[in-house]
């Protein structure tokens, strides 16, 4: 049969040959016939409102339960309607959790619950055993301690996850600001919401809320209307309906004034999640809900040719996607722009996205991309129909907001209508691209570049759950960076003066150290040896397990550093860098050392304990350091090494503790008897085994005789 | 033995019911040129997508090209002889319709999804990607960037995001499969001019590609466009000489065929003729012997056996909890033991009463999440076991458990009532997969295209898994889950 076609093709194509001409697109056959079945509604005795919509496509039935509840504020123990969701599917009074997940299973159904109600399908055969499930679900949710336990458990670790999450933080942020904590769209989920959330608290929530009386079933599929009714009452009918009404709550939100620039840090963030956004008032089936609709179609839509799109991706190649939204809601609708950007253009992407918001607020658009988005968004509306699930979304929207009836089927005809006036009119009315709240999550070295935007000049810093990033207390009056080192180097020699240093330096030309190590991630035990003699000479050796892993040697005008894998001279670059004088520890140093900007930034707080923090920038390498001491005693406890090669940057942190005198009163000096070292994640503990130190030292245990 | 018989009439049953009430029809030929036409016909609404899929994925590119595939269908939206830049989104939006790529390993899949009254319209887009696409500098630059921003975007930026390129990096020593898809920020700065020009030429023939239509079409009609189309798209040199002829200026174009052409070429007709006949003609008159016949398609010869050795690396990653993915080296899609590699994954992670969700995510509570699944590929393929650790729960302990539900597979039959559970799930992602017709229209090119031909596997590979018995699910348990063969990455917290 095959071959016959083929055969009968090739004479076609004879003849059929050059035909067309593709230098010109073809034109559409006649518009087809778009029907929008009007699906049936009743309501039960208890209030249950059954939306039917009826599709033999496939031997499917899908059930949707959705409680309408006002919207309310869960304060102090936000994650509360998230877990009743959560153990709504965990088991009922006929079912235990494994029993309801192996029956749910073995027909090859799904069930996904949610804290409104819940989503369950399956194959039409297997329909009344899962009703049988869903009235159990609905009427006796077991809600057990065990399981509530393991829930929370779980959505702890997921706020862990979350937290190097970028669009995670990005939203977390965004509802705060937006919306303010006083509002319900504005709480968000923090462990100490979540901890303070107790079991009574979520059958409190299945018995004020879970209501026949406020819901409505959507069955969409194989299955005729008045057979989906009666199974409807069946299954659902003996449902207790409570009579007492949820009031209904006014929330207020803040209105941005000017710009506003809010700053999440993500450590190590190779791009920039920017999202443009603020609150507008627009509720669904609003007169202008489907003019706005086309104007965010136009300026962010999901197209290719959408202003956005266009613009940072197909022109600049800022990004890969960059949209718009508006959104309608009954408490308050939301605008937003955005997207993903490379650190570089970070600034450059918030210049062009606000500049798009602008102009469409201030030029009317085009006749031709009025014209292409409403094509568009005709056929989308047609092609939308080929899923039951619209249709019977259409139903819920039109009873849930009160629609016209005929909204749907008036579509059309209203989104043709839309002209290039009424755009910028909505436009006007609803974009207020002078407060707009901006907010970048990304690497902080982007931030800086963001103030430009900021109408009062000052960049709010966020943490990744909306709340105030924790930054650093100013410096007090007189403290400096020489004030810090000073104070550092003096601790340190247990010297009060200048002169009493010089003198112990005079008896202290060279210093050995011996540590012992453990690398506890594999079981390694390491031993570094450090000589080191005025005023830049070094030599390091580094055993693993006893055997002699590396060794580096400098003394004083060139070096090598000896590896398994052989011997290298040190480069040039590296010589430079070691040439400067850096004995008897390199802070003793840094204020001579013209390669170096020190910044002190200010004092952090460490688990209570208070530290200054200096900035130590090598101009030549680039490479960054960060080290913390203690306002109390002086010392240094930290330092964090951010090492830059070829685009990859690495991280090395180094604690200090248990500083300890080594060497008599004419040399002595402190030491810290512990260092843990986190070399990118590989953590080395360091514990001091010998300190030596003298006058004499030979030279040739520079040149490679240190063994 | 009575439980024995009422499951088999279960099965049987089952079995027969799907038959009945969910056969997809189609009707397939060649084009002359080659290309293969696959149509499903279905009016329940105005809706149709067309779609091509061209057997071209990363695992045709080269080494020190990786990602090329992906940037080229990237390309691919840029205009071509008759469509200028930015434009081709455009005929599509402005037609009601929507349009997307995709690339994969083994494929790269284009679609259309039109009103139906618009599929002349996705016709003419898709058979002028064919046949002379047009990439200029400027598109290729700005591409390459968005291509890096995607891949910023979707690995570097994302928690646990490179475990792509980690896994099979390791998983493979030759085979191309050892790269990802989207390849390296090196390789996307190295590709230029000629990479583009070979890659169209090698990959972007009729023969290489499958047009799968579904929706509300008219057959004969449609048959009809695609006559008109790409029945009219040569192939062979014939299709090179067309291309060259569109995109090199006349000295260029001389100076290639030069042999061919022969004295003709310096002729004032020559000239004259290069710049005013059709292409069409221009070939007739002076290639009038130009072959149609198709050039073969070089695929990688590479075969992987199995691993057999463990292979364990440790990454540091900008994440707050630890992760562990561990793949195993699985047959390719279309050998036999695929569908009992695929129901032993859905014994262990399809559904809340699965083993390793139940057991390991929900009773343990080890995992915050624990899922395996299989990453089938035209070659040899890998199944991949993904599991995120609970707050302070060691990896190690994590893994033990994982690998406990493993071992319980290679030692005990699965029961019959387990097995019948996986069908039943497997009967319901079937049907389930045929809710769109831009799903089916991708399932029939799927089959046709990795199966060498087998369209008719959408209607019939659901008995080649219910064929599947507990003992042949042992057996690959046995055979592919071992520790010999297989990567085990721990993902570390960076700090």
């Amino acid at each position: 049969m095959k071959n016959f076609i083929t055969l009968i093709l090739v004479l076609v194509s004879f003849s059929a040959m050059a035909q067309i001409d593709r230098s010109k697109a073809p034109t559409p056959q006649p518009n087809p016939k778009i029907n929008i079945p009007t699906p049936k509604i009743s309501t039960l005795d208890n209030g249950l409102k059954v939306i039917v919509v009826e599709n033999h496509n496939l031997p499917k039935i899908s059930y949707q339960l959705f409680i309408d509840n006002p919207e309310h504020l869960e304060e102090n123990k936000v994650g509360t309607a998230d877990l009743f969701g959560e153990l709504l599917g965990s088991g009922t009074s006929d079912y235990t959790k494994a029993e309801f997940d192996e029956t749910v299973d073995f027909m090859g159904a799904s069930f996904f619950p949610n804290s409104n109600g819940f989503y369950a399908s399956s194959l039409t055969k297997h329909s009344e055993k899962l009703l049988n499930l869903l009235k159990s679900v609905v009427t006796s949710p077991l809600l057990s301690e065990s399981e509530f336990e393991r829930i929370k458990k779980q959505t702890l670790s997921g706020l862990e996850a979350n937290k190097s999450d970028a669009s995670s933080m990005s939203s977390n942020a965004s509802a705060v600001i937006n919306y303010g904590k006083s509002h319900p769209y504005g709480e968000v989920l923090t462990e100490e919401t979540l901890n303070n959330i107790s079991l009574a608290d979520i059958r409190a929530y299945y018995t004020n809320f879970f209501r026949p009386n406020n819901a409505y079933l959507v069955v969409v599929g194989d299955v005729t209307e008045e057979n989906a009714k009666n199974l409807a009452t069946k299954y659902f009918g003996d449902w207790k309906a409570l009579e007492e009404n949820i009031p209904t709550k006014e929330f207020q939100v803040n209105q941005s004034k000017g710009n506003q620039v809010y700053f999440v840090n993500k450590p190590g963030a190779v791009q920039s999640v920017i999202k443009i956004t603020n609150t507008i008032d627009l509720k669904p089936g609003s007169k202008d809900a489907i003019k706005l609709s086309v104007l965010n179609s136009i300026l962010g839509g999901g197209s290719f040719s959408a202003r956005l799109m266009s613009n940072l991706r197909e022109d600049k190649a800022y990004t890969y996607g960059c949209y718009s939204s508006i959104n309608s809601d009954l408490l308050v609708g939301e605008f937003t722009a955005g997207g993903s950007f490379r650190n570089e253009v970070t600034d450059s992407a918030v210049t062009q996205i606000l500049k798009e918001i602008t102009r469409i607020t201030q030029e009317k658009v085009t006749p031709a991309e009025l014209d292409l988005v409403i094509k568009s968004k005709t056929g989308a509306f047609a092609r939308s129909l080929e899923s039951p699930q619209t249709v019977a979304r259409f139903a819920l929207n039109t009873i849930r907001y009160n629609l016209p009836l005929n909204y749907y089927a008036d579509y059309l005809k209203n989104l043709e209508a839309v002209t290039a006036d009424d755009l910028l009119n909505v436009a006007q009315a609803y974009l207020r691209p002078n407060n707009l709240n901006i907010i970048v999550v990304g690497n902080e070295e982007v931030a800086e570049k963001l103030l430009k935007f900021d109408a009062d000049g000052k960049i709010d810093y966020k943490n990744g759950l909306g709340g105030e990033a924790i930054t650093l207390e100013a410096m007090p009056e007189g403290v400096t960076t020489k004030t810090i080192l000073d104070n550092f180097i003096h601790k340190t020699f247990i010297a009060d003066n200048q002169k009493a240093i010089l003198k112990k330096l005079k008896k202290n030309k060279y210093t050995k150290t011996v540590y012992d190590g453990t690398l506890p991630q594999m079981g390694m035990n390491l031993e570094l040896t450090n000589l080191s003699a005025q005023p830049n000479k070094s030599a390091t050796l580094m055993k693993a397990n006893g055997m002699t892993m590396q060794q580096e040697f400098f003394n004083g005008t060139a070096g090598k550093s000896i590896s398994m894998q052989g011997e290298v001279a040190l480069s040039a670059e590296d010589i430079k860098e070691k040439s400067q004088p850096n004995y008897p520890f390199d802070q003793f140093h840094y204020l001579n050392n013209p390669n170096l900007a020190i910044t002190a930034l200010g004092v952090d707080e460490v688990k209570g304990v208070k530290y200054y923090k200096l900035e130590v920038k090598n101009t030549i390498s680039e490479d960054l350091k960060y080290e913390w001491y203690g306002v109390e005693d002086g010392l240094l406890h930290k330092s964090e090494s951010i090492i830059t090669n070829e685009g990859e940057s690495m991280t090395i942190t180094i604690e200090l503790s248990d500083y300890k005198m080594y060497g008599g009163d004419k040399t002595g000096m402190l030491f810290s008897e512990k260092q843990i070292m986190n070399n990118n994640g590989m953590i080395i503990e360091l514990k001091l085994k010998s300190v030596e130190m003298g006058k004499k030292v030979d030279n040739e245990l520079f040149e490679g005789g240190l063994k | 033995m009575k439980k024995y018989l009422s499951s088999l009439g279960l099965l049987l049953l089952s079995g027969f019911s799907f038959g009945q009430s969910t056969k997809i029809e189609f009707i397939e030929y060649d084009l002359p040129n080659g290309m293969h036409v696959i149509l499903h016909e279905d009016h329940s609404t105005p809706v149709a997508a067309v779609t091509l899929m061209y057997h071209v994925g990363s695992k045709n590119e080269n080494e020190g090209r990786t990602g090329f595939a992906h940037f080229f269908e990237h390309l691919m939206f840029e205009g071509t002889e008759n469509i200028d830049r930015h434009q081709y989104d455009k005929y599509v939006e402005k037609a009601g319709g929507t349009l997307n790529a995709n690339t994969s390993q083994d494929r790269t899949f284009y679609y259309e999804l039109l009103p139906s009254n618009q599929i002349e319209m996705g016709l003419w887009l898709e058979s002028e990607r064919l046949l002379h696409a047009k990439v200029e500098n400027i598109g290729i630059e700005t591409q390459r960037e968005v291509v890096k921003e995607e891949k910023r975007q979707r690995m570097d930026n994302q928690p646990y995001g490179s475990f792509q390129e980690n896994i099979f990096k390791r998983a493979y020593i030759n085979h191309p499969y050892k790269w990802t898809v989207i390849g390296s920020m090196d390789d996307l700065n190295a590709a230029e001019e000629k990479d583009y020009v070979n890659f169209y030429r090698t990959f972007y023939v009729p023969h290489n590609v499958t047009l799968s239509i579904a929706g509300d079409i008219d057959v004969a009609q449609t048959k009809k466009w695609i006559e008109d189309y790409f029945g009219t798209i040569p192939n062979g040199d014939k299709l090179n000489i067309y291309r060259d002829k569109e995109f090199l200026s006349r000295e260029k174009f001389a100076a290639k065929y030069k042999t061919e052409v022969g004295m003709l070429m310096d002729s004032k007709n020559f000239i004259g003729d290069y710049n005013s006949l059709s292409t069409e003609d221009f070939i007739k008159k002076y290639f009038p012997k130009a072959s149609e016949k198709p050039h073969p398609i070089p695929r990688p010869t590479i075969k992987e056996g199995l691993l057999t050795k463990e292979i364990k690396d440790t990454i540091y990653d900008n994440i707050q909890l630890s992760g562990m993915f561990v793949a195993y080296r699985t047959p390719e899609l279309n050998h036999a033991d695929h569908y009992a590699v695929e129901m032993l994954t859905k014994i262990l992670s399809e559904g809340k009463s699965s083993r390793i969700y139940k057991n390991v995510v929900e009773d343990q509570q080890k995992a915050l999440q624990a899922f395996i699944f299989p990453f089938p590929l035209e070659d040899p393929g890998i199944v991949l076991t993904f599991a995120l650790a609970q707050k302070d729960v060691d990896l190690a302990d994590l893994q033990a458990s994982v690998d406990a539900e493993i071992k319980k597979l290679q030692v005990e039959l699965v029961s019959d009532n387990e097995l019948k559970k996986i069908q039943n799930q497997i009967e319901n992602d079937v049907i389930s997969s045929f809710s769109s017709m831009a799903g089916i229209a991708e399932n029939l090119a799927q089959y046709y295209t990795y199966y060498q031909g087998q369209t008719n596997l959408i209607n019939t590979e659901i008995d080649k898994y219910l064929a599947v018995t507990p003992e042949d699910i042992k057996r690959v348990a046995n055979t592919y889950f071992n520790p010999s063969n297989r990567v085990v990455l721990y993902y570390l917290p960076k700090k």
